[in-house]
């Protein structure tokens, strides 16, 4: 989707991260217009923004045809959780194994 | 950080800090957007919240008891109430001219842990720890009003994600 930007937005904007209250930190740092919050505060936002989430890959079955494959399993803690063979049913996600 | 800039990018405002939490924690990859009507919005990475604690359901669906190699932390695993170490995803939104519209809201309703199946950036096997760049910000106009819509990894198993793979959630909220 694509977003005009109207005359009274900015017309460059940059931003980079920061933790709240590093020492010897450049310009801006512990400048915050809307003040502090506690942890209590912000984990109670995500229901009174009522925002809501959805999952939207874990329902999808992905299948491939790997360049190299690698049949060892690393997972859970380590990464890679191993190949597993194609479903029967395909993939959900609209590749082209052949 | 965040600074604007209003006449083509020959001076700019004053940086603001964007993460309002009390205590210092990792606020990262942020992402940013300007919906039509111009207000701002930035979300990113956030780590104020602790590890939930070992026996509670949060740590279950968690998966944190799976959390058992980690090279680059130095505290006992698996990290039940670590400090700085699992990750949610926040927004902050701001008027044009950058005056902030309430606090940074959470928009990830669970925190996840970020070790858990971890792409592996430089091999198969290798154990460089990656969170998903899959990460972004965008508005879309609905007909209720403006919404937010959010993109960002988890690991955490809502029913659906029982081996703790990352995968992609999106959040919506209304502009305010």
């Amino acid at each position: 989707m694509l977003l005009a930007l109207p005359l009274t937005a900015p017309t460059a904007l940059t931003a980079t991260a920061a933790t709240a209250a590093a020492p010897q930190a450049g310009p801006g740092v512990g400048v915050v217009p809307q003040g502090t919050q506690s942890g209590a505060s912000y984990a109670a936002s995500f229901a009174a923004a009522k925002v809501t989430n959805v999952d939207a890959t874990s329902g999808q079955v992905s299948c491939y045809r790997p360049e190299d494959p690698y049949f060892a399993k690393d997972g859970p803690n380590d990464g890679y959780t191993g190949m597993s063979p194609c479903p029967a049913s395909g993939a959900t996600t609209g590749e082209n194994t052949t | 950080m965040l600074t604007a800039s209003y006449d083509g990018g020959a001076t700019w405002t004053s940086p603001i800090q964007v993460n309002d939490n009390a205590s210092p924690a990792d606020e990262f990859q942020p992402n940013l957007t300007v919906a039509p009507d111009g207000t701002v919005s930035v979300n990113f990475y956030d780590r104020r919240l602790a590890c939930p604690n070992a026996g509670t359901a949060q740590a279950m669906a968690a998966g944190l008891a799976l959390d058992q190699v980690n090279p680059n932390y130095t505290g006992s695993l698996p990290p039940y109430g670590a400090a700085d170490y699992f990750v949610n995803a926040s927004i902050q939104f701001y008027a044009p001219q950058l005056t902030p519209i309430g606090h940074n809201v959470r928009i990830s309703q669970n925190t996840y842990d970020p070790q858990l199946n971890s792409p592996h950036t430089d091999c198969a096997i290798c154990e460089a720890t990656f969170i998903g760049d899959y990460f972004g910000n965008t508005v879309g106009a609905e007909p209720g009003g403006a919404v937010d819509y959010s993109t960002f990894v988890s690991t955490y198993d809502d029913g659906t994600n029982p081996a703790h793979y990352q995968q992609q959630i999106v959040a919506t909220v209304a502009v305010p």
